[in-house]
């Protein structure tokens, strides 16, 4: 293994969106999609991905997009770089924990050069986008040569590193409903510093009606093979007044819905002690932000 | 486009800018730009610390914002306008940024500062009177093992002030 020198491969560079599906379709596993490539160039020198051929979809305008209307929600289409989510005034306005992510995203340099899309499709579970895209019911929308289809973003995930996603298929483009500007929305993520994975993260999002939750939606990153939503304590939750009797019942039942593993990053154990620590954040740091104008 | 995979040591041809010149070179494709700037071009400011992202010695400017040339394929830059900290002096005269650090001490080893200068660059050109905060939010993935910080960052808040607009 070098870091210094990456592995000799064949590059192809797609001008056009069909052009990018027919190339897919042709050489499926031997290939490997390059977005913005901090996930996948890493991996290759590290010698975790070893394509034959490398399929550069950065020339592909169609993907690289981000578009908001009131009635169907965002649109982030798979090349749009984090910077470019970081920037805009909609997602800042009415999806403002995606904003809270890309500000905290590793630093930088990779804020500017990755991509929401490679972020899901190389489905790591401590992921730092996938928790708040599963709290706002993210769908994918996959496009092969045959035509596309769209999934729940929650579906897509399998284990880490491996999605549903085919080989001949490429991600397009990720949708989320509009969400009504009274909701609150908070993410946490603990790390060791501000560049490492996170140890874990959680994405809270939910409205207030009369002092009470509605419509609680919870989802914790590097606790499982795959990003996990609470639906225990989502229901739990539901109609529960906000206070600090209710979040201490709903963090204490954390612990016990989760399976994190021991990595280079945390142990087990400690994933466990400070998963209902993290959730408390979240929700409160949800409460803090006041909904959007 | 060449789609045989014998062909995978054929060189790839890429004309881009850097530091304001039109260059073309013939690449591999799996030439990195901090090879192609560093082997091909003679531009050794830009720094190999990682290789992985973890250390940001290697950033270098693309289009005006902060990015790692260890992570970027050389043949995707067709078009694209690259700046590194040899590009920022006007001859002998020192940009804001380098002034400073000389004037303040912000150097040691000085392996870190060519890419200490290109993210305080990018920063000032974002945001001209950034907070002391704001500073080292920006520069979370640059790291020093010499210096502390405390000197790079009265170096980038001093800089905010004589930057011009
Ligand atoms: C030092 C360092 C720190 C990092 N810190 C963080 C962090 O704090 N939080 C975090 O979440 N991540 C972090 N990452 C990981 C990485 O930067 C992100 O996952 C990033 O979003 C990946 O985007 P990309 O465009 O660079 O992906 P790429 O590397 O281009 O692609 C990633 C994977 O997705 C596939 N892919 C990409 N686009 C498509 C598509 N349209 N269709 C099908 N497949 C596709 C690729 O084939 C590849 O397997 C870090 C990486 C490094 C090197
Ligand atoms: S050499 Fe590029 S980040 Fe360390
Ligand atoms: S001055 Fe030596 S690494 Fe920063």
């Amino acid at each position: 293994m070098s870091t210094r020198v990456l592995p000799e491969f064949l590059l192809l560079r797609p001008d056009t969106f069909d052009e990018a599906l027919s190339l897919v379709d042709r050489y499926r596993d031997k290939a490997e999609v390059l977005a913005g490539g901090t996930d996948l160039l890493v991996n290759m020198k590290c010698g975790t991905a070893t394509p034959s051929i490398v399929i550069g979809i950065g020339k592909v305008d169609a993907f690289n997009r981000i578009e908001f209307d009131p009635e169907n929600g965002l649109a982030i289409g798979a090349l749009a770089s984090i910077r470019a989510l970081h920037d805009s005034p909609d997602v800042a306005r009415y999806y403002p924990v995606l904003r809270d992510v890309a500000h905290l995203f590793a630093n930088v340099q990779l804020l500017n050069m990755g991509t929401v899309g490679g972020n899901i499709c190389n489905a790591s579970p401590a992921g730092d986008f996938i928790p708040p895209l599963l709290s706002q019911n993210a769908h994918v929308v996959l496009g092969s040569a045959s035509g596309t289809r769209t999934l729940k973003l929650i579906d897509f995930f399998v284990g880490p590193g491996k999605t549903v996603r085919r080989p001949d298929e490429l991600l397009q483009t990720i949708t989320l409903p509009p969400l009504s500007t009274d909701y609150h929305s908070g993410f946490v993520r603990i790390t060791r510093t501000a560049e490492d994975l996170a140890k874990i993260s959680v994405a809270t999002v939910f409205s207030l009606r009369d002092g009470n939750f509605h419509d609680v939606r919870i989802s914790f990153g590097a606790v499982a093979p795959t990003v996990l939503r609470m639906p225990d304590i989502e229901a739990f939750l539901e109609g529960k007044p906000m206070d600090d009797q209710t979040i201490g019942e709903a963090t204490a039942m954390a612990a016990e819905r989760i399976s994190p593993i021991t990595d280079l990053r945390s142990t087990s154990d400690y994933r466990r002690k400070i998963a209902g620590a993290a959730l408390r954040q979240s929700i409160l740091a949800a409460v803090e932000r006041s909904p959007a104008q | 486009m060449s789609e045989r995979p014998e062909d995978r040591n054929e060189k790839i041809a890429v004309r881009f800018q850097v530091n304001g010149e039109p260059t073309e070179l013939l690449v591999s494709a799996n030439e990195t730009l901090l090879s192609a700037l560093r082997n091909q071009l003679g531009l050794t400011g830009t720094k190999y610390g990682c290789g992985t992202g973890d250390c940001c010695a290697c950033t270098v400017s693309v289009n005006g914002r902060a990015i790692l040339s260890c992570l970027s394929l050389a043949a995707e830059l067709e078009g694209e306008n690259v700046t590194t900290v040899e590009g920022l002096s006007d001859g002998s005269k020192l940009n804001p940024v380098q002034a400073s650090f000389a004037e303040l001490g912000a150097v040691q080893c000085g392996f870190c500062t060519p890419g200490m200068i290109m993210t305080i660059n990018a920063l000032l050109a974002e945001n001209p009177d950034p907070s002391e905060q704001e500073v080292r939010h920006y520069l979370r993935g640059n790291l020093c093992r010499c210096t502390g910080y405390v000197k790079i960052v009265d170096a980038a808040l001093a800089a905010a002030g004589t930057m011009e607009a």
